[in-house]
């Protein structure tokens, strides 16, 4: 049986045995050798072989230990929302390999498991999304234009009927914010198209749309997460960017389908675009839940750029 | 265009011939280039070699662990292959990449490839690198 099939406390145990059993060898045939007048000369003996066997000890018990401490590492550096880490599982000894070979699946386990919460916790939010707004466009809207049909007759109510087309025109466009239905009746290009006219209405944006013809197509999670992804990176860069001008593209991608939103406006550190918070956390789990790619950086003259890569549909 | 190159460019000798190297596969497989530098200051070494180039990269900071860092703008970058640069023969250098291909191993699934230093001399039918 190798050395490296015994349990990692024998296995140490027997290097530092047979470290201290060659040592004590090696001053034993050494004294026989020795004249008693250059007795001093055994204390440097001792002194040298005591180093080597520390040093031997210390580098055999480093490489030895060193996939426990690569784990530990990991450990500490593992994201959930940067799916695919992984240790080699070879070196080591037996008990290393196994730790190892036990860590990456209990990785893969967490990866799948926080995949299809996400999924569920996404799917119970965008349908609270859509009952709110089906109660908002239904109920509120409906008591508001009743209202407003009450005053039509009114001849001193002008005030009070543009204040109700106010609250109306508010209500609709929270209700459309809240469920995009243009998505599911028309499609992604056509919700976009929407989504960013209205938008530049609302904020004084410029934005340039590009979309591409030939768009590969995509699933209903995927098309919602673009969406979710291209209303917040416009967001941004009207409340936090000061951006004037905000190019919004869709382009076909290896299999997939590519959104860019790129602005003029101040940009944002790129370590904070890396860590991650609020909304941009957000964009991020809405990407790898539906196997996406999300790249926040600064774009090419200034301001900030927002990638999305997600994976065309199965035929 | 179908997919993406991620270019580590953060050591100065081996990521220009890492960037010369991922730029002509780029060009022939009509790839996005990406090159990445990680540390502060990496900024105008990333805007001279994408202009050394002279095509059409584009360019990110990072920061944080060098292997780590790489693997995460790999993800977020959708890439499909992640290139990384050997110094010339000497024994640091082969630590240097030895350590960093090993590490990036373990932090990313994408392909790693480990670009050859500009000054070997290489075969006949390698890859033309301008």
């Amino acid at each position: 049986m190798g050395l490296s099939r015994l349990p990692l406390v024998w296995r140490i145990f027997a290097i530092n045995a047979a470290l201290l059993l060659a040592a004590t060898l090696l001053l034993l045939l050494a004294r026989d050798r020795l004249h008693a007048s250059l007795a001093y000369v055994e204390g440097l003996d001792v002194a040298i072989a005591l180093a080597v066997m520390l040093v031997a000890n210390f580098l055999l018990l480093r490489q030895t230990l060193r996939p426990v401490e690569r784990l530990a590492e990991r450990m500490h550096t593992v994201d959930l929302l940067r799916p695919g880490q992984r240790l080699a599982e070879g070196g080591g000894g037996m008990e290393v390999a196994e730790l190892v070979r036990v860590f990456n699946q209990m990785l893969d386990r967490l990866e799948v498991e926080r995949r299809e919460s996400g999924r569920r916790v996404l799917r119970a939010q965008e349908a609270e999304r859509a009952r709110i707004a089906g109660h908002l466009h239904d109920e509120v809207g409906q008591v508001l234009t009743g209202v407003l049909l009450q005053l039509e007759g009114e001849a001193r109510s002008e005030e009070t009927k543009a204040a109700v087309r106010q609250a109306l025109d508010e209500v609709r466009r929270i209700a459309q914010e809240l469920r995009p239905e243009m998505l599911d009746d028309l499609g992604l290009v056509s919700a976009l198209t929407e989504l960013s006219r209205k938008f530049a209405n609302q904020s004084g944006l410029r934005i340039e749309r590009r979309f591409a013809d030939d768009l590969p197509p995509l699933s209903e999670d995927a098309e919602l997460a673009v969406y979710r992804v291209a209303q917040e990176s416009l967001t941004n860069a009207a409340r936090h960017a000061a951006a004037t001008r905000v190019e919004l593209a869709l382009e076909p991608g290896p299999g997939s389908v590519v959104l860019r939103v790129v602005d003029d406006g101040r940009g944002m550190d790129e370590a904070a675009a890396l860590n991650g918070h609020g909304g941009l956390r957000g964009m991020r789990e809405r990407a790898v839940l539906v196997g996406g790619a999300l790249a926040v950086k600064r774009a090419r003259e200034g301001g900030l750029e927002v990638r999305l890569e997600v994976p065309a549909a199965s035929p | 265009m179908g997919g993406t190159i991620v270019c580590d460019v953060t050591d100065a000798t081996a990521g220009k011939s890492a960037a010369e190297f991922a730029a002509a596969l780029g060009a022939r497989l009509e790839l996005r280039l990406v090159l990445v530098c990680v540390g502060s200051g990496g900024a105008q070494r990333l805007a001279a070699i994408a202009r050394e180039l002279g095509q059409d990269a584009e360019t990110r900071l990072a920061a944080g662990g060098h292997a780590d860092a790489l693997a995460r703008v790999a993800a977020e970058e959708g890439a499909d292959l992640l290139v990384v640069g050997a110094r010339p023969a000497g024994l640091g250098g082969r630590n240097l990449r030895w350590e960093l291909a090993r590490e990036l191993e373990a932090a990313t699934p994408v392909p790693v490839v480990v670009a050859p230093p500009a000054t070997r001399k290489r075969g006949s039918r390698r890859l033309a690198v301008r």
